[in-house]
């Protein structure tokens, strides 16, 4: 069963992430997945997160396909035009990728290579509209296709930052685009979230799409510290570095307490599954995924 | 200027005139589907619109001049061509370092600043705050299509004047605007 037909049997469903190497190594990302086999419904594969050079997410993809998961190819518009989009569409397509979640990517001048040119001819909200498109059967140009894709289409949401009603302005414009999974960034402060989540629920915007939060497991609370002043947009309840602070064993506690956002989670109306995101600690995910209870139902 | 008895390289001919989408490829493409991707939200209208002539063109930099005696001083104006100020509270989207078109990204700090320049407001947050102000938050609703890149650095008003882009959206009453009343997907 595939991921779209899970979302719409409204099964809860669990997805993770993984980054892809940086090296030419694939079974870097075949051991990766290895350990999620059984423990999660899909794996998002991500396009040059944090604008520091990967392996392709579309190479990624296919390797993890090939392994026999279901993989969610992440496409962002700042490596890309639009008729590099269209073709690495086409491409994905025809190699099997059913998924894709679309995003306008982090600015390269917060990567490695600041010096170089960002493109974004296309915003997130363009490139689901332009994925509608491809998948009624038409090229941007109009010109028809043979053979039309059919991607289940994903987007983003930062549940967190300012101002919030902008946010959802936004998140309204992409699930009329054509977004029909909603993946959001880590929660770290429940108390937001669930605000957030009731004036999504108001706008009745959960009934058109699966609103997935994200979950981020720590391993200290520096882990904490550095991403609320180096990643923009973070929202980081202050309860969340106390507890992770004082912990004799802060690994423990970093797990005890994305088990018990999972599980706060899993109450509220509208929320459609979890997106784990463990950075730099992939290995985490099943332990998490047994210890929440979220064994996916095949 | 370049002599009509002049050899031109078929390159050349077609950066001078562009020749016509060949038979074959408009044979597969049924009447009418050319202008169905023009509807779908995303997408410019019009954005196959043809060069500009050398007349055109020389009038369109006469327009942009008076236009940039306004544009810039007010709005830091970026000359994309495609003007969305009325739906931005006049506050230029341009001038976001990923040049958005429909929102902010998400990156905007607690405070509001820009994840590029973190001395800087995000420009989103400032047309937030300003349509608040002005009350034309239902303007931030419409879906801008892609933009038309042809356009940059020519005259909005006359790409308006000559239908190349969408007019501004002033009033309430514009059919442009779509709300969330609006039956949406």
């Amino acid at each position: 069963m595939t991921l779209q037909e899970k979302i719409a049997q409204h099964r809860f469903v669990v997805c993770a992430e993984i980054a892809p190497p940086q090296g030419c190594d694939g079974n870097a990302i075949r051991e990766k997945v290895k350990c999620l086999h059984g423990c999660v419904d899909a794996v998002n594969i991500t396009d040059n997160q944090t604008a520091i050079v990967r392996l392709s997410s579309m190479a990624a993809a296919k390797i993890i396909l090939d392994e026999g998961m279901e993989p969610i190819m992440q496409m962002t518009c700042r490596d890309r035009n639009r008729l590099a989009i269209q073709s690495d569409l086409l491409g994905a397509a025809a190699l099997g990728i059913r998924n894709l979640l679309c995003v306008t990517g982090d600015h390269q001048s917060i990567g490695d290579q600041p010096e170089a040119r960002g493109v974004f001819d296309l915003d997130s909200i363009q490139l689901i509209a332009a994925v509608a498109t491809m998948n009624s059967g038409f090229l941007l140009s109009g010109t028809e296709l043979t053979g039309p894709p059919a991607y289940f289409i994903g987007a983003a949401a930062n549940p967190c930052a300012e101002p919030m009603e902008m946010r959802l302005i936004r998140l309204d414009k992409k699930i009329r685009a054509g977004a029909r999974f909603i993946q959001t960034q880590p929660v770290f402060d429940l108390e937001r979230f669930s605000l957030w989540l009731e004036r999504v629920a108001a706008m009745g915007l959960h009934e058109h799409a699966a609103i997935l939060p994200g979950i981020m497991p720590v391993r200290s609370a520096k882990t904490l510290l550095w991403m609320k002043k180096n990643v923009p947009g973070m929202r980081i309840h202050p309860d969340c570095i106390r507890r992770l602070s004082v912990a004799r064993n802060p690994e423990e506690e970093g797990l005890r307490l994305a088990v018990e956002t999972i599980d706060a989670l899993k109450g509220m109306q509208g929320v459609r599954g979890i997106h784990i995101m463990p950075a730099r600690w992939e290995n985490i995910t099943p332990t998490l995924v047994k210890e929440a209870n979220l064994q996916p139902a095949n | 200027m370049i002599q009509p008895d002049q050899k031109l390289t078929t390159a050349e001919r077609q950066r001078i005139a562009p020749v016509p989408a060949t038979g074959s490829q408009q044979k597969s493409v049924p009447a009418g589907v050319r202008t169905r991707p023009m509807q779908v939200p995303g997408r410019a209208s019009g954005s196959s619109g043809p060069p500009m002539s050398a007349r055109e063109r020389r009038f369109s930099r006469f327009l942009l001049f008076l236009e940039d005696l306004v544009k810039v001083p007010l709005f830091h104006c970026q000359h994309c061509g495609e003007c969305v100020l009325s739906s931005t509270a006049f506050i230029c989207s341009q001038n976001c370092p990923k040049r958005l078109r429909n929102g902010p990204c998400g990156g905007t700090r607690e405070d509001g600043t820009c994840e590029v320049y973190p001395d800087r407001k995000c420009v989103w947050y400032r047309i937030y705050r300003r349509s608040r102000l002005l009350r034309r938050v239902q303007f931030l609703y419409t879906i801008h299509p892609m933009h038309n890149w042809s356009l940059e650095g020519t005259s909005a008003w006359l790409n308006v004047f000559r239908k190349r882009t969408a007019g501004p959206t002033l009033f309430k009453g514009n059919g442009q605007t779509q709300t969330r009343s609006d039956p949406g997907k």
